[in-house]
């Protein structure tokens, strides 16, 4: 019997306390070597915000249609209601975030990786690179939203947090200015990190990372700066067999730049899918030329029945879909080659040279098959801005051209597609607010923007 | 002759006077408590019949007097009487070392030592009062049972049940982004008790499926000297269940059966009829709606130029009639009556050397909704041996198999069609739905189905010895298996996998296994001295306890047409809905050394302390180590001189207990150091590596400090008083708060303030009316708690919601309801108009309201609840009843079911809205706002706080249940008779009645989908 207790004692005093997390690592120099830091890197890769439809449903690409009207939060969202900006701007903010903090975890474990040969350091560098990029696009996301659009008179105005550190802080934002630097910085570094070939487009390249460069320095008002980056890209021919693969396989067309693989249908936030219908049909006003090639590419043509019982002919958004019942996703081009020109163009005019302006914008519709511009009758920034949406339908980047340039916008209702709201150029939503709990919980982030 | 004759005849008269039998009531009580106690097994020996006492320890047998009864209860000398009264009271005495076998004193949970128990708070629950209650969840069945234990459920059958012993002791979740049952689960995680089973550590969900037949008695432990003995794992307070277990003398068989109908009770609210609906449609004038697009002005504003113009108001007009001619009522046409049975069979026995107890039992619930059942299967085996006169083992064993069946959707569950869809529309399957456009009825059921499976086997070994006669060894090795797996699917023909998905890709699949296992381990030392008048027992202990859970679930697509398994996922497709899996495995480990000690001065004064030091395997190593320590004092006064031959008190105590406790529940490893894990995700096939939290290095444990006052009293044998006060401290109470998102998480685990618990507890036990062939005896309780924020470290509020107002403020209680005062409609524009804090008023739709004009408008959670037991005998005839209440709570109305804006008028509404909407200018009183608020401004947000007029008292009286029983005479079967000791047959109602004024469905969940399903049953008990 006591042999017994003593089996039971010897038995517990044996109990361990350090029990070992079967399917965790603990410890932040977890990330020891490459191939794990390419691990972390495919987690920063995860956490970017990939819904670039929101933008384009702000901006004037859509027009929305009755089936929305069971949709109602969707249409005040078109409508710019304050609370369903609130509600876009939470999800953007700690989205971007979150990929910033990915990236900082790795950021700072990278020095103290060592490496056994030049390949691996090579290798470690391209990681490296690419994660300053991903944090650098999440800036310049976060600046273009949450900062003003940059002038002279507001180059001190309050844009975002920069966030080096992992652990909980409370940190002040900083000026646009600083803001625009950090990318800058950030984006300088990664170009030299970059290795010389082997890559691909489903990454960030050098090409990728000095085009997200080119179109900072033009938010930035650095005119020559941007033209001198788009000079060194424009090189590639573009023709319709690019486009056309740009929309079937992205990572093979001249056309893209950057591309993300992707898990979610990206239509999906225009799309009824309990019903199977688009809530959302294009711009009526966005019209081609007869020879363009893009609308085949850009729009697939149905034909819609009204509230009052007329079948009119719409233009449903094509691109990344060939009929409207397609649900499957598909790779997604986010940074293009033809949106060089746009930014060249646009910084050759704020240079105040518009006739080099309109040249650079004659050769893109040339690639398009569109009719060159020989006849100024508007403002060149508003045709150089239509033009741009015609190429850009859908993709989100409207939004940031009309904030930019000071452009009002306009909303139309769902039943007739009348204009009955304008949001005027000096609207204070032009500007997200900085969502509650950012404010609630870093009171070093206040004062919100104006306006909220 | 005749002299001899007539000798002959008296004596024979008095032989069958002698022989003849009487009805013996009596009451068991503690001999030193004075208190009863209920199921005690009584034996006639002379008869060898046996019965048990019932929840107030009393019993009533048919025997003769002169007869002998004996009386056995476990942790309890036996008792023989010699019957010589119809009217009897028998004390029982507690077993002692010194005296007994160790059979005797055998306690299947070691933890359960006597020194503890005189002091500490530690009540039993006497569980005769809810045995025959049909229930698959014993945790429901324990509401009102017990001051101070305090029971909620949400509503909806299989839902996560509130079970909480004295307040909780951390701040409600509040973050965002999950839905209400992961936050009750979470809640559940660090607020619940520790549930022990036979003395090793069980699982909730496992306690949740014990068959109550198998258990001889629940003990509640609230207060720090009696948690104090469990260390870390105890601080919410401790639920020690004793299993049944064999006894010494004839075996006997016990057989029972309950099998009755589920009804399905009321809706919760009443929806509109299609008369109503349909004029509602047209004052709403929504286009998707017949009410609007058939009515005569519609028709006449858009066909104005129509030449058929009067023909189709005309067709409007015939249409409109034709549905209002249509009346499903959708509570009626969804819901259905079910039924339930259970059975239970079990034998127990045994001799001087080994006793045993063995049971079976299968239940099976039919929920509220087509096809939606819980079947549940339960085994226990107890077995006992006594190897020497200083040496017992004892195995304790049981399993339970349940599996429950969820056949709809999640997404459209047949809870809340009730409330969505019109009353002139059918469950027919051709005919677009207008309340789901788009859909017909088909394609909003059997959308899906869910299965779930629980199966549970646990297995304990306990020994015990005597070393010397004062010092006793015990331990306990045991384990508890839980293998719960789930499937869920998505069938191939479902109106969601039919769009835009491709056909060889359509319907889901997902199966997940979970094996939870526990290991506890527990060796302790008694003992237990006499001398003179002093009287001291010591205890120490050391255990250990290791939980491991290993997750492992599938996630597949492309189902084939004949196959609904995850045997059918097609492992071909790539993309979006290739087949995933994911696996997860954590194990935890905590082990401890605890000293504890009682000194007893002549029975009247006691003094009691224990200390425990408890390590955790969640903390870093420096930081791992806890101790938790106790100390009482107990004065008997009913043992002093002037009190002790007084006949009206026969008991009185006076308990004071200090002690210290901690908590780590709620804390993962993760939280509290770096970790990194792989995601499900990859890119560009390379696997996602993420940190899980934002870790906090400064995390501490939680502290417990809890006083406890108690006073029991004992008047005559009839009544007992138990009154109690306490005060329970959380301090570094442990909580999710929101960081900054600019750190990259939205939420880390911190230490976040101090919290109060406060309350008082009474519970009483009576015998009223003890006369003749009639008793009335009682139970009833009432507790009152209330928490309050003593300290929040940072800062004086806390915000987790983003709402105007804060979450927690120091100086107020954790449940607070703010909201606004609502000032009514205004009869000229429809909106809603709130009062400031300056007493100004501010319209609903274009201003905001400020953080100051946020008002108190109550507390959630009721301070006041309790419960009442009453039981009738008369003769064989038993009647009792069940009564629960809460009150001092408030909650907000569910406006689920009013609609609110003219979009929306195409689902149901509440009977009555169109009486209680504005509609236009003039409409004075109302209580809705106007449904025409397309371009919004603030209306929404103001409509979505709680106000003075959405705010109701959750008061409530709910008649739990009734049963009737009649105890058969056995004697009168005949010859069968004499094989029966027992034979009982009842009949019950569970759910009968709520009486509430609350107007916002079911007064407990608050919502509309909780309304509890009335059960009726008969019922037979019988042994042999």
């Amino acid at each position: 019997m006591k042999k017994i207790f003593i089996l039971l004692l010897l038995f517990q005093t044996s109990c361990n306390l350090d029990l070992p997390i079967e399917d965790e690592i603990t410890g932040l120099d977890a990330i020891d070597d490459v191939d794990i830091a390419n691990e972390a890197l495919s987690g920063v890769y995860g956490a970017l915000p990939a819904d670039y439809m929101i933008f384009s449903k702000l901006a004037d690409d859509f027009y929305p249609n009755h089936t929305i009207s069971d949709n109602r939060s969707d249409y005040q969202f078109y409508r710019w209601d304050a609370q369903e900006i609130r509600f876009l701007s939470n999800n953007l903010w700690t989205g971007y975030y979150q990929t910033i903090s990915r990236a900082n975890v790795l950021l700072n474990q990278i020095p103290v990786i060592s490496t056994a040969n030049s390949q691996d350091q090579e290798k470690l560098d391209f990681i490296h690179a690419q994660t300053l990029c991903l944090k650098a696009f999440s800036y310049f996301f976060l600046v273009q939203l949450y900062g003003p659009a940059y002038s002279e008179a507001n180059r001190e105005q309050l844009s975002i947090i920069l966030k080096d550190n992992i652990g909980s802080e409370s940190l002040p934002r900083v000026s646009l200015d600083k803001a625009y630097e950090e990318i800058e910085e950030m984006l300088l570094t990664a170009i030299e990190l970059f290795p010389a070939d082997g890559l691909s487009k489903f990454r960030f390249s050098p090409e990728s990372a000095k085009a997200l460069l080119a179109k900072t320095y033009l938010n930035w008002q650095k005119y020559d700066s941007a033209i001198t980056i788009c000079d060194e890209l424009l090189s590639e021919t573009l023709n319709e067999e690019t486009y056309q693969r740009l929309w079937s396989s992205p990572a093979l067309s001249q056309e893209a730049l950057l591309v993300f693989e992707n898990e979610t249908f990206q239509y999906a936030s225009i799309v009824d899918a309990s019903a199977n219908e688009d809530e959302y049909y294009t711009n009526f006003e966005i019209v081609y030329d007869a020879d363009d090639y893009r609308p085949q590419y850009n729009f697939i043509e149905e034909q819609f029945r009204t509230l009052s019982n007329q079948l009119i002919d719409v233009f449903y958004l094509g691109k990344l879909r060939q009929v409207i019942t397609e649900r499957q996703p598909r790779p997604l081009p986010v940074i293009r080659l033809a949106e060089l020109y746009f930014v060249k163009s646009e910084a050759q005019l704020k240079n105040s040279d518009e006739d080099a302006a309109l040249a650079t914008l004659n050769q893109i519709l040339q690639i398009r098959g569109a009719d060159e511009i020989t006849y100024i009758n508007q403002p060149f920034i508003e045709i150089l801005l239509n033009e741009k949406q015609k190429e850009f339908v859908g993709e989100g980047i409207r939004y940031f051209d009309l904030k930019r340039n000071g452009f009002e916008l306009e909303r139309v209702n769902f039943n007739r597609n009348e204009q009955d709201l304008t949001i005027a150029a000096d609207d204070y939503r032009w500007l997200l607010p900085i969502p509650r709990n950012e404010l609630e919980q870093n009171e070093n982030a206040r004062p919100d923007n104006p306006g909220w | 002759m005749y002299r001899l004759v007539i000798i002959v005849l008296l004596c024979l008269q008095i032989t069958s006077l002698c022989a003849q039998q009487v009805l013996v009531k009596g009451k068991i009580l503690d001999e030193q408590t004075k208190t009863p106690i209920p199921g005690v097994h009584i034996y006639n020996f002379s008869k060898t019949k046996g019965t048990a006492a019932d929840f107030n320890g009393e019993f009533q047998v048919k025997t003769s007097l002169g007869d002998t009864l004996i009386f056995s209860m476990i942790g309890y000398q036996i008792q023989e009487y010699i019957i010589d009264d119809q009217q009897i009271e028998v004390y029982l005495k507690e077993s002692s070392l010194e005296l007994n076998e160790l059979v005797v004193l055998a306690k299947a949970n070691i933890n359960d030592i006597d020194l503890r128990r005189s002091i500490a708070s530690v009540s039993s629950i006497a569980l005769d009062k809810i045995r025959d209650r049909p229930s698959v969840n014993i945790i429901e069945a324990l509401q009102g049972q017990e001051a101070g234990v305090f029971v909620q459920s949400s509503g909806e059958l299989g839902r996560p049940l509130k079970i909480r012993i004295r307040g909780t002791s951390t701040l409600p979740v509040k973050v965002e982004g999950i839905s209400e049952e992961e936050r009750a689960l979470l809640d559940n995680r660090v607020n619940q008790p520790l549930f022990v089973l036979d003395g090793q550590i069980i699982s909730a969900d496992a306690f949740a499926t014990l068959n109550i037949n198998d258990i001889q008695e629940i003990k509640v432990l609230k207060d720090a000297a009696a948690n104090a003995l469990y260390g870390v794992k105890a601080a919410n307070g401790v639920i020690e269940i004793t299993g049944k277990r064999g006894i010494n003398g004839k075996t006997e068989n016990s057989f029972s059966f309950q099998q009755g109908i589920t009804l399905k009770g009321q809706p919760a609210a009443q929806m509109m009829n299609s008369t109503e609906k349909l004029e509602f449609e047209r004052l709403s004038q929504n286009q998707g709606t017949p009410g609007y697009l058939y009515s005569e002005e519609f028709i006449r504003r858009n066909f104005a130029n129509d030449p058929n113009l009067e023909a189709l108001v005309l067709q409007g007009a015939q249409k409109l009639d034709s549905l209002r001619q249509i009346n499903t009522d959708w509570f009626e046409e969804l819901a259905r009556v079910s039924t339930y049975q259970s059975y239970n069979l079990s034998t127990r026995g045994g001799s001087d050397r080994y006793r045993f107890y063995v049971s079976g039992n299968y239940t099976r619930q039919g929920g509220k909704f087509d096809g939606n059942t819980i079947d549940r299967y339960t085994g226990r085996l107890s077995y006992e041996y006594n190897i020497s006169e200083d040496l017992h083992f004892m195995l304790n064993s049981g399993f339970g198999f349940s599996e429950s069946k969820t056949p709809h959707s999640s997404a459209y569950s047949p809870t809340e069609l009730i409330y969505q869809l019109n009353s002139y529309e059918k469950s027919v399957d051709n005919v677009e739905l207008v309340s789901f456009p788009g859909r017909t009825f088909t394609n909003l059921v059997n959308q899906f189905s869910k299965n779930n499976k629980d199966n549970r086997f646990n297995f304990a070994a306990t020994l015990f010895s005597r070393v010397s006669k004062d010092i006793q060894l015990s331990s306990i090795v045991g384990m508890d298996y839980l293998n719960s797996g789930s499937l869920s699917i998505v069938p191939r023909d479902a109106f969601s996998e039919l769009i835009g998905i491709p056909e060889n890709e359509r319907g889901q699949v997902r199966k997940s296994k979970n094996v939870n296992i526990n290991f506890s381990s527990n060796t302790r030392i008694n003992f237990d001295k006499k001398l003179g008048d002093h009287d001291i027992s010591l205890s120490a202990n050391f255990d250990y306890f290791r939980e491991s859970a290993d997750f492992i679930g599938i996630l597949g697509f492309g189902l084939p047409s004949k196959l609904n398994s995850g045997a059918g996922i097609n492992n071909d497709i790539e993309g979006l809905r290739r087949s995933r899996t994911s696996s997860r495995k954590t194990t935890t480990a905590q082990q401890g050394v605890g000293f504890s000690g009682l000194y007893q001065w002549k029975e009247k004064l006691e003094w009691y302390a224990s200390y425990k030091l408890d390590g955790s395997s969640l903390l870093p190593a420096d930081k791992r180590w806890n101790t938790f320590w106790s100390t009482g004092f107990g004065y008997t006064l009913s043992n002093e001189n002037f009190l002790r031959y007084s006949t009206l008190i026969s008991r009185a105590k006076l308990r004071v207990t200090y002690g210290v406790t901690a908590s780590l529940a709620g804390i993962s490893a993760s939280q509290a150091v770096p970790t990194f894990a792989y995601s499900s995700n990859s890119y560009q096939g390379i696997r996602e590596f993420v940190l899980q939290n934002l870790f906090n290095e400064d995390l501490k444990p939680e502290k417990n400090t809890s006083i406890n006052i108690g006073l029991d009293l004992g008047i005559a044998s009839k009544l007992n008083l138990r009154l109690e006060v306490y005060r329970r401290r959380t301090e570094e109470m442990l909580l999710t708060a929101p960081i900054a998102p600019s750190n990259g998480f939205t939420s880390q685990l911190r230490n976040v303030g101090v919290l109060d618990n406060k309350g008082i507890e009474l519970s009483l036990n009576a015998t009223i009316i003890s006369a003749g062939d009639f008793t009335w005896s009682a139970f009833g309780n009432i507790s009152y708690n209330q928490n309050l924020i003593v300290d929040l470290y940072d800062g004086d509020e806390l915000n987790l919601s983003n709402n105007p107002f804060p979450d927690y403020v120091e100086g107020q209680p954790a449940d607070l309801l703010y909201g606004l005062v609502d000032l009514g409609i205004h009869p000229v524009d429809g909106i809603p108009r709130y009062r400031r804090a300056d007493n100004s008023e501010f319209h609903g739709d274009l201003e905001r309201p400020e953080a100051e004009d946020f008002v108190i408008l109550g507390n959630s959670t009721p301070p006041f609840s309790g419960g009442q037991y009453h039981s009738f005998r008369y003769k064989n005839w038993q009647f009792s009843f069940d009564l629960y209440f809460t009150f001092g709570g408030k909650a907000v109305l569910n406006n689920g079911s009013v609609t609110l804006n003219m979009n929306d008028s195409h689902r149901n509404a509440i009977a009555g809205q169109i009486g209680r909407t504005w509609f236009e200018a003039g409409d004075e009183g109302k209580i809705y706002p106007t449904i025409f608020n397309g371009a919004r401004g603030n209306l929404f947000d103001n409509i979505g706080f709680a106000s003075t007029r959405t705010v109701d008292r959750t008061d409530f009286v709910r008649l739990n249940s009734m049963v009737l029983s009649y105890s058969v005479n056995t004697e009168k079967l005949g010859k069968i008779g004499d094989h029966i000791n027992m034979m009982r047959l009842f009949s019950q109602i569970k759910n009968i009645a709520t009486w509430s004024a609350f107007s916002g469905g079911d007064p407990e969940s608050a919502n509309l989908s909780g309304s509890a399903q009335p059960v009726i049953t008969l019922g037979l008990n019988a042994s042999f």
